[in-house]
């Protein structure tokens, strides 16, 4: 196989602990004051120029916020976090109100999305990509959007793509009808968070019985010290509508943690679909566990309509720690949930991730395929829960949780809630633990193969139900960072 | 957690005044005083997410562990005993009959204090009320002197008084290398509330505990089991639980012997009207080369709720551990509902761990095959649900004892059913 042999040769290439997206960009910015108080939202909101509803909105998500206590039934372990210490809005000067065409960015920027291999110039493609399998992308740097690619394009299908900002004014009525419809204000602490402070992120809607032409995509950096990243993406797919959408994410190098709290919704209506990919690789720390980032996210999706469809992708292997759930609410009937998940984790690493699948609606099903790995002294938990509710009858799910340790330091946990109400649900769950089989790395070795291919190899192996799910062009790039996040785990 | 600034319940302000009380030792106290203030788990409390300890048991008892006369035992046991079999009779916490035989040997001693206690026990109602309030402590000493598994020894635990609080506290040790079936009885009249800590120590040999808990359904159980094993024991714990509305089973498993050793758990539950079984579990494999298997069947009809929590817990130095669990659920009707939470929790990379749990109602083409072939209905969901259980039993041994438990199942099913 061919993909297999190109994880191979980026195994060799990269050296061990070296995350390659780890460098600066050397750029003056614009910061809110440091902290949190009403002050400091009325200025995120007033750089934006929002109006009126929208600072009263994130000065109640504050409110609550105040009052709620930081969860900790997570198996994750971190020093508490001083939310004063932090910026909670940060952009490359000029860059404040938002985007605007290539020519005016500052060149370093341009630079950093060259150098992480990120497409701005639409005539540009991803390598070896066939020139009709075009993405979109919305470049997200620090607190803003930096370019929306294709924009005019995809306005002709009436696709709206732009950051979540402009949004804000060019549709309020659909930000209004839709915003914290999925992931309620008071949701959870770090949802309440990113309400009050959120800055920047992606707006899709895709109107009805419109067939999104090209995938979409949104890349986050985060680039300047001591800032969080508070991003809010909205995607909204009309009647019998269709989008695919793909997360990629990278910050730099440093030694103090970093806060990322986003919050994403989505929204399906009858006979639409959403397929949502993710590649995460924030910055992991180093292998004493110094620096990285905190990934506390809040996903979900809501297949409002009939036989809608939402369908989570995501490849974790960045981030200290990770806190995040993709989940899928079953309301409409017939509507389908699925979640593919592969999640690494090395060094220090701390991944407490899964999904929820809630099922409402008659007829709903859902699949989860989740496969964790952890090598190094990480730890890696998979956390999930399927639940049917009275009036779900006929609901089908099956879980499918298998966990890989590599090496005797680490440590892999399954903590899924199954709860039924409805006798005609059925509810299938399995799970497996082990390590990579001595007869299948015999195999390999016997062949010639050395052994950490051999290991990329079986790894690959496992990981595959869920990177056939990824769209092509991160696929690849998948597999080879399922490679480069084993380097130096054998002996 | 606000737990303590909840109003107390009649049972929490119960515990309170009972914590004052002048003739209970100060062990016990401070297990009450603890108890008191911190309140009956409620959801918050991870280990009770699904049982509301507090809002299931609100009403005060009327009393402890009351004297009961022999005659109405006689009547209670009366057809529910298992045949030929030693047996021992503890009524309302207090030991009353011990027939004993060579190499069995069946003593009492106050409460003693509490126990090193495994990871999850820590909020455990059963086994902190149990430490605190028995009267006595009951030991079963299974010796090398024993006749090799000839019969097998049944304790029957009665309950019985209205709105009474019963506590059984029970250890038993088995060493030698006899293989003993020690049966549990649990038998009720009225409505009492029992709570059972029993402790068991498997030091070799292939040891079997059986559970049949046929409570009557007006009262409630509460049972929390702690095994251990060393060396190369065998333990099989089955539980059959086919009464009580309100059910607890806390089973709590640590290997820390040095050579293999095989622990096997296996129910059956059946649950009907409004009844609510949990079943928690903790294997804790702390030392390498063990094996364990848990298999557990539900049938729950009515508005019942059943409710398991497993966990497997592989230590860093539990090397070749092979660890399997199994919940699975059948719903009977439309009111039924299942909540299950099948855990793994390991630190060492060259295992064999595996969970499975399957929630479903009864499958129609098999029901539709034996109603063509001119079964009615009733006798065919009978056959079906009793196949689906059947299974847990097929581990053990075949004689008496496989035979009054097969016939258990088949007489609840009779009245569920009907």
């Amino acid at each position: 196989m061919p993909a297999v042999q190109e994880t191979i040769d980026q195994v060799k290439t990269i050296d061990v602990d070296q995350y390659k997206y780890g460098f600066e960009t050397d750029i003056e910015s614009e910061k809110a004051p440091q902290g949190l108080n009403e002050d400091v939202i009325r200025f995120i909101s007033e750089k934006k120029g929002e109006p009126e509803w929208l600072l009263e909105w994130r000065l109640d998500a504050f409110e609550r916020w105040k009052a709620m206590e930081e969860p900790d039934w997570a198996r994750v372990n971190y020093p508490k976090i001083d939310f004063q210490s932090l910026y909670y809005y940060s952009a490359p000067k000029g860059l404040g109100e938002g985007p605007k065409s290539l020519d005016e960015i500052d060149p370093e920027i341009l630079k950093t999305y060259e150098k992480l291999g990120i497409p701005l110039q639409e005539q540009e493609i991803l390598a070896g990509i066939a020139p009709e399998n075009r993405v979109a992308v919305d470049a997200v740097f620090d607190s803003v959007s930096v370019v929306t690619t294709f924009k005019e394009e995809l306005a002709k299908e009436g696709v709206i793509f732009c950051p979540i900002s402009e949004a804000v004014h060019s549709h309020p009525e659909l930000v209004k009808k839709y915003l914290g419809s999925v992931v309620p204000l008071s949701d959870n602490y770090y949802s309440a968070l990113n309400s009050a402070v959120f800055s920047d992120g992606s707006f899709v809607y895709i109107p009805k019985g419109v067939r999104c032409p090209m995938e979409l995509s949104t890349y986050f950096r985060i680039n300047e010290q001591n800032t969080g990243q508070f991003e809010r993406t909205l995607i909204i797919a009309d009647e019998g509508a269709y989008v695919s959408y793909l997360e990629g994410c990278t910050a730099p190098m440093r030694d103090e943690n970093q806060l990322h709290a986003a919050v994403v919704e989505l929204v399906t209506h009858d006979d639409a679909e959403i397929k949502y990919s993710t590649v995460q690789n924030w910055y992991p720390g180093d292998a004493e566990g110094k620096g990285g980032i905190y990934n506390f996210v809040t996903k979900r999706g809501d297949c409002r309509g009939k036989n809608s469809k939402i369908s989570w992708t995501q490849v974790e292997t960045g981030s200290a720690i990770t806190w995040k759930y993709p989940s899928c609410i079953l309301r409409g009937d017939n509507s389908v949930g699925e979640f593919y998940s592969i999640a690494i984790s090395n060094g220090m690493q701390q991944i407490d991730s899964g999904t929820k699948m809630v099922h409402l609606g008659k007829n709903t099903s859902s699949r989860i395929i989740s496969k964790g790995i952890s090598a190094g002294k990480s730890s890696n938990t998979y956390r999930g829960l399927v639940s049917a509710h009275k009036k779900a009858s006929n609901a089908r799910n099956f879980t499918q949780c298998d966990s890989l340790l590599i090496g005797d330091k680490c440590g892999a946990h399954t903590v899924p809630y199954i709860e039924s109400k409805n006798a005609t649900a059925q509810f299938e769950h399995e799970a497996t633990t082990s390590k990579i089989s001595d007869d299948q790395l015999f195999y390999c070795l016997q062949r010639g193969i050395g052994e950490e291919e051999a290991i990329a190899l079986i790894v690959n192996g496992f990981a595959k139900e869920v990177l056939q799910q990824l769209p092509m062009e991160f696929a690849v790039e998948a597999q080879k960072l399922v490679g480069i996040s084993l380097e130096g785990s054998v002996g | 957690m606000t737990q303590s600034n909840q109003a107390k319940t009649p049972f929490e302000e119960w515990i309170a005044a009972h914590a004052n009380d002048s003739n209970i030792t100060d062990n016990a106290k401070d297990i009450l005083v603890k108890l008191a203030d911190k309140g009956l788990p409620t959801r918050r409390t991870e280990t009770y997410k699904y049982t509301d300890l507090k809002a299931l048991l609100k009403k005060a008892p009327k009393t402890i562990n009351p004297l009961i006369d022999v005659a109405s035992l006689e009547q209670i046991i009366a057809g529910n005993a298992v045949q030929e079999a030693t047996q021992i009779i503890v009524a309302n916490g207090n030991l009353i009959q011990a027939n004993e035989a060579k190499g069995i040997v069946v003593s009492t001693r106050a409460p003693s204090a509490l126990p090193n206690l495994p990871e999850g026990t820590e909020t455990d109602t059963a086994l902190l009320l149990a430490s605190s309030l028995a009267s006595q402590e009951i030991s079963l000493n299974i010796n090398s002197d024993a006749a090799n598994a000839e019969k097998p020894i049944e304790i029957i635990l009665i309950g019985s008084g209205d709105d009474a609080l019963i506590t059984n506290k029970l250890a038993i040790e088995v060493s030698g290398d006899q293989s003993p079936e020690i049966i549990m009885t649990y038998l009720t009249s009225a409505n009492p509330t029992i709570f059972s800590f029993v402790e068991c120590h498997a030091k070799s040999g292939e040891v079997s505990i059986i559970k049949r808990q046929k409570q009557g359904a007006q009262s409630a159980h509460f049972e929390t089991f702690v095994m251990s094993q060393t060396s190369d024991a065998t333990l099989k714990v089955n539980q059959l639980n086919l009464g009580a509305h309100t059910v607890r089973n806390g089973l709590y498993s640590c290997f820390n012997g040095e050579a293999t050793a095989h622990l096997d758990l296996s129910g059956v539950t059946i649950a009907n009207e409004k009844a609510h079984i949990d079943t928690t579990l903790v294997v804790d494999h702390a030392v390498a080369n063990c094996t364990s298997e848990e298999r557990f069947k539900n049938a729950i009809g009515g508005q019942a709720k059943s409710v398991f929590q497993g966990k497997i817990i592989v230590q860093p130095d539990a090397q070749k551990t092979d660890a399997r669990m199994m919940c699975q659920s059948l719903l009977l009707s439309e009111d039924a509902s299942v909540d299950v939470k099948p855990e793994l929790e390991i630190f060492a990379d060259d295992v064999q761990c595996g969970h499975g749990a399957t929630i479903g109602e009864m499958d129609e083409d098999l029901l539709f095959y034996l109603k063509s072939r001119g079964l009615p209905e009733k006798d065919a969901k009978r056959m079906l649900i009793l196949a689906f259980l059947s299974e847990n039993l097929e581990e053990l041994e075949e004689g008496i004892v496989k035979s009054t438990l097969q016939q258990d199942i088949d007489d609840y099913l009779n009245i569920i059913i009907a």
